[in-house]
């Protein structure tokens, strides 16, 4: 009886070998797969006239399980069928003009939701403000998307831009773009 | 002789005594233990459970997720459908069956946290020199929760903005959509989205 108390003592204050490292290494089964890529460049959004530019060669991928994204051609593959959170995130510069023209037509940032290169009901229009040339202000502004949308594995999911800049001495700039999405079920 | 009746007598009743303690001493035994039941029996080392004692498992909603699409253009006018954006055209996705897209109510299937994402597409209907929000309360179960104020462009074209949000929801909870529309003043355009979507799922 004394050993039976003993050993169950014993095996209380030893702790299983290998607990630990176990859990880091492996990746559970059932992972969801989830993408976080940046673009910290500064582009010209000035691209109306050919009608836009894919947003690609991104500059970092924070996170990339199941390799769903392709940072060069900006390309989401949805692995399995579900429904997906998906996040755009644009950080464009106060290019807008204040004369009568952009008074009545100002100019945005606009931005698609392209599925297999086919533009979705998914497109958002982004207002571009204007400073003045004696703003000290940070000349910046960050917008976001965030959509909810049912995939099938094999779709391709990739974002379009498309601005214009008012004037020869006001250039339209995208400083920074962020592209993640999860699944969700 | 009759001494020896009367022993035998005493006998026989102490031996009944001794088989009446011990019928008590194992019916004491058998109250503090209930019976083993063989159907009871389980290989799983833990106290026994009776499968028809346990009330029959309530199935619990997990996968919850919409998604619905309201084609305008729709004129915000205060007091319309109730001050509700009621007649979403169509549903995206509806998994859980939780929302009524007529209604433009959404009643959770089951408890848990929720995360709701909103968009609207306007025509800029604000003003230069005026600028105006469009006021989105969440309503839930009918009372103002979360008010949002979504920037509204000026001049001609389109605008676009949205939020996301995060709720926890008992089952059979209502969430719809209260717009709180401005319009720039004087003459300014009315009031309106060209395009709402209105989504959510359940996060856990």
């Amino acid at each position: 009886m004394l050993s039976i108390i003993l050993s169950f003592a014993f095996w209380l204050t030893v702790p299983a070998p290998g607990n630990g490292s176990a859990h880091r290494q492996s990746i559970p089964p059932d992972s969801r797969p989830v993408f976080l890529a940046v673009m910290k460049e500064r582009r010209t959004a000035d691209n109306s006239i050919r009608g836009g530019d894919l947003l690609q060669s991104f500059t970092q991928v924070e996170k990339n399980e199941g390799h769903v994204f392709n940072p060069g051609t900006g390309i989401f593959t949805v692995p399995v069928d579900g429904i997906y959170h998906l996040t755009g995130r644009f950080t464009i510069g106060c290019y807008q003009c204040r004369n009568r023209e952009f008074l009545d037509r100002p100019m945005s940032f606009d931005v698609t939701v392209l599925k297999n290169n086919s533009p979705t009901i998914h497109q958002f229009s982004f207002p571009v403000e204007y400073t003045g040339a004696v703003s000290i202000n940070p000349n910046t502004r960050t917008h976001e998307f965030n959509i909810l949308l049912q995939l099938k594995a094999g779709e391709q999911i990739q974002l379009r831009y498309r601005s214009k800049k008012c004037s020869p001495v006001k250039e339209a700039f995208l400083y920074e773009a962020h592209f993640s999405g999860m699944q969700i079920h | 002789m009759t001494d020896h009746t009367h022993y035998l007598k005493y006998t026989k009743m102490k031996i009944y005594l001794v088989v009446l303690a011990c019928f008590m001493i194992a019916a004491h035994a058998d109250a503090q233990q209930p019976p083993i039941n063989k159907k009871d029996l389980n290989t799983s080392g833990q106290q026994d459970v009776r499968p028809d004692k346990l009330k029959p498992p309530v199935p619990v909603v997990e996968k919850v997720a919409f998604s619905a699409l309201l084609i305008g253009p729709r004129e915000l006018i205060l007091g319309v459908d109730g001050n509700i954006l009621r007649r979403f055209t169509r549903m995206e996705f509806n998994e859980g069956n939780g929302f009524d897209a007529a209604a433009g109510v959404f009643t959770a299937p089951s408890a848990g946290y929720y995360c709701l994402v909103v968009n609207a597409d306007m025509p800029n209907y604000g003003c230069v020199e005026d600028p105006v929000p469009l006021g989105i309360y969440v309503m839930k179960n009918s009372q103002r929760h979360q008010l949002f104020h979504l920037p509204v462009g000026y001049g001609s074209g389109s605008c676009s903005a949205g939020f996301v949000t995060y709720l926890q929801l008992n089952k059979g909870e209502k969430l719809s959509l209260s717009p709180l529309p401005v319009g720039c003043s004087p003459g300014g355009k009315r009031p309106a989205v060209s395009q709402l979507i209105f989504s959510g799922y359940k996060i856990m």
